[in-house]
């Protein structure tokens, strides 16, 4: 191995691929800030441009436009409550209530080293345990996979603020809506209304600017005429060392975030997710989360950069895209003449290892550039927000209208900046809903496809390992609060009748 | 003050888990009698799960648990709910109706957007707006108008979307 990562480093010490590392980060961030504007759009668009270049700037362009997509999400999240991708959702709990208190810069540099830690972990997992990994990955069937979104839906129990009921009806809406369209498995259409627009389904990006982004714009307005932001000092400073504090967390987020980025389908939303409810279920300051926790900020976005880079994993050892992003990649490969799979591995594994050696090079660059945009972003957090919403506004409608060009699902992010801000208003979190949309489709397709596989028997949920530990844990999961809830009462009542 | 400012202001915390209760029962109601009714079955044997399955399970939740809003806000003490000062973040100076002025311009943007293209349907809805949002500035409107084009210029020629 050591000879092929000797090779690796040869090919990958190129001038020409470091520029286009630092290229694709620099506007990866662009993409992934702007909401509406994903990280996927921002490959697509890219790849374009790598007609005619060699496999490893073409590789190493296009993941430092996916990394640094991943990342830039977290920079709208932190600044204006909008997830710029998906994958997200969660640092938009704790990043936004810490530019609140206005500690925006401070979110932004925390995200940052994360996101770095994470992907550097996660890429030296692909360099030395990829082919380990693809063979857990290749376990996952539709049992498997309705059991993990079943475990990622258990987190809902964790973001729902206040109230787990109200948490719950959002987590079900969430669910209805992503039923929305041409059924999964049969290809029928259900609650379409007749509408043609609906046979592909409520599209995530509109929704999700909607729910977040033109409600919390509707919030905002009120005290917009005031010409004055209320978050005094935006740019505070938290020093390199600092963020080790949070060691623990960021390596159990990194390696949350490894394992499903591996599993083809899985994708960094879950992840991020995923890793936000161990480190609020582990931490000692569980009341901090959701109110301004730096460890919040910290899991989810350690756990989603480092599952983009896992993606790589069955994309490489077995040439199955796990996601759009990678399922772009694999064109570009193709378009280089490289077939993904065992064989890559043998016959180039001078190109493998420096694209996987690339990976880790990708993340310092991304620390850098993160760094110097978290000074140039945090301002975004004191620009008046008169000048702000018509700009926000004008980015969201190109955004929600690039999806699928279409003005449809800018009416669509409309409604759903309706249904965002009456929720807001009756005390209803919209995170479970969003969380529900995304895993809605990955629960009922594994659902039913294992029932199909099983004619029927729903004990291939309990009988396969994987399935069995998800659902084991997702009941975990959503029973430990309650338990710990009803616990703390009785000893209340106690306290107060002695 | 707009409706949804009225009714969200006026409410107690209390009604509002009231209304919502009821609001999401009658909607899980209507869904379970839609999908039950109106959603077309596969070709599925005995042991299939049809398209309707998830529709009427979800639906069929909404309805379990919506009663449960209305049952807790009777359980409910009066101090554990939020009193109104705890609720409204709103200051004296705030201008409540700027939420339904965003919320309709930017409505009116995306049904001018087909009819009237881009840069006119941007212009004309969001000038207002800013005007609206006591922008008073000349050169922040300048500023618009080069923000648009330019828009529109990165979406069309490097990123090849056409826009409206």
């Amino acid at each position: 191995m050591a000879d092929q990562i000797i090779g690796g480093l040869t090919t990958l010490l190129e001038p020409a691929n470091f520029v286009f590392m630092f290229v694709g980060v620099a506007i990866g961030i662009v993409f992934g800030s702007l909401p509406g504007l994903t990280a996927t759009l921002g490959v697509a668009v890219m790849l374009t441009f790598t007609f005619g270049m060699a496999p490893v700037p073409a590789v190493m362009l296009l993941m430092g436009v996916y990394a640094g997509g991943i990342y830039g999400g977290a920079i709208s999240a932190i600044l204006i409550n909008t997830p710029g991708t998906p994958s997200s959702a969660a640092t938009v709990l704790d990043g936004y209530a810490l530019t609140r208190q206005g500690r925006a810069g401070e979110a932004l540099r925390i995200a940052t080293f994360a996101t770095a830690f994470g992907g550097i972990l996660s890429a030296l997992v692909l360099l030395f345990g990829a082919p380990q990994l693809a063979r857990v990955a290749l376990e996952f069937g539709p049992a498997e996979f309705f059991a993990l979104a079943l475990f990622g839906l258990a987190v809902i129990s964790g973001v729902s603020g206040g109230s787990l009921l109200k948490g719950l009806l959002m987590g079900i809406l969430g669910l209805l809506i992503s039923t929305v369209g041409l059924d999964p498995v049969g290809g029928l259409p259900r609650l379409t209304f007749g509408m043609d627009n609906l046979q592909g389904g409520v599209e995530l990006i509109p929704a999700l600017v909607g729910l977040f982004a033109i409600a919390e714009l509707m919030r905002r307005a009120p005290g917009a005429h005031l010409g004055a932001q209320r978050f005094e000092t935006a740019d505070t400073p938290f020093p390199f060392t600092r963020a080790f504090r949070y060691t623990r967390t960021l390596v159990k987020s990194s390696a949350i975030g490894t394992f499903i980025g591996a599993i083809p389908g899985a994708g960094p939303g879950i992840a991020s997710f995923l890793s936000y409810n161990e480190a609020r279920r582990s931490s000692k300051n569980k009341e901090k989360f959701g109110k301004g926790a730096r460890e919040g900020v910290a899991a989810s976005e350690a756990g989603n950069n480092s599952a983009t880079s896992a993606t790589l994993i069955p994309l490489l050892t077995l040439g199955i895209p796990g996601d759009t992003v990678t399922a772009v990649l694999l064109g570009a490969l193709a378009l280089q003449g490289l077939r993904p799979g065992p064989e890559l591995f043998v016959d180039h594994a001078d190109i493998v290892y420096a694209i996987m050696l690339g990976l880790i090079i990708i993340q310092v660059m991304l620390y850098v550039q993160g760094r110097i945009a978290a000074r140039l972003f945090a301002r975004v957090a004191t620009v008046p927000p008169n000048l702000l919403i018509p700009v926000l506004i004008v980015l969201m409608f190109v955004g929600a209208y690039s999806v699928n060009n279409t003005v449809f699902d800018t009416r669509v992010m409309m409604v759903f900046g309706l249904v965002g801000y009456i929720a807001h208003r009756f005390g209803f979190p919209v995170v479970p809903m969003l969380l529900g949309i995304v895993l809605g489709p990955i629960a009922e397709t594994g659902f039913r496809q294992a029932l199909l596989q099983s004619g029927g028997d729903p004990g291939v949920f309990f009988t396969r390992p994987l399935s069995l530990t998800f659902i084991t844990l997702a009941v975990l999961l959503f029973v430990a609060p309650l338990i710990a809830q009803g616990v703390s009462r009785l000893r209340q009542r106690d306290r107060v009748s002695t | 003050m707009t409706w949804t400012d009225k009714a969200a202001v006026r409410l107690s915390d209390r009604t509002k888990d009231r209304c919502s209760g009821i609001v999401l029962f009658v909607a899980g109601l209507g869904l379970w009698f839609y999908s039950a009714h109106s959603l077309q079955r596969g070709l599925s044997g005995p042991t299939e799960i049809g398209p309707e399955f998830f529709p009427q399970f979800l639906a069929v939740a909404l309805m379990v648990l919506s009663p449960g809003l209305v049952i807790k806000s009777f359980l409910k003490r009066d101090t554990e709910y939020r009193r109104p000062q705890e609720r409204d973040e709103r200051t004296k100076q705030d201008n409540p109706n700027a939420t339904f002025y965003v919320f309709a311009f930017t409505g009116m943007y995306v049904l001018l957007a087909e009819p009237l293209g881009f840069v006119p349907a941007t212009l004309l809805t969001m000038a207002p707006l800013m005007w609206l949002l006591s922008v008073r500035r000349w050169y922040f409107y300048v500023a618009l108008v080069i923000f648009v084009l330019g828009v529109q210029h990165v979406f069309q020629t490097y990123m090849y979307i056409q826009l409206p």
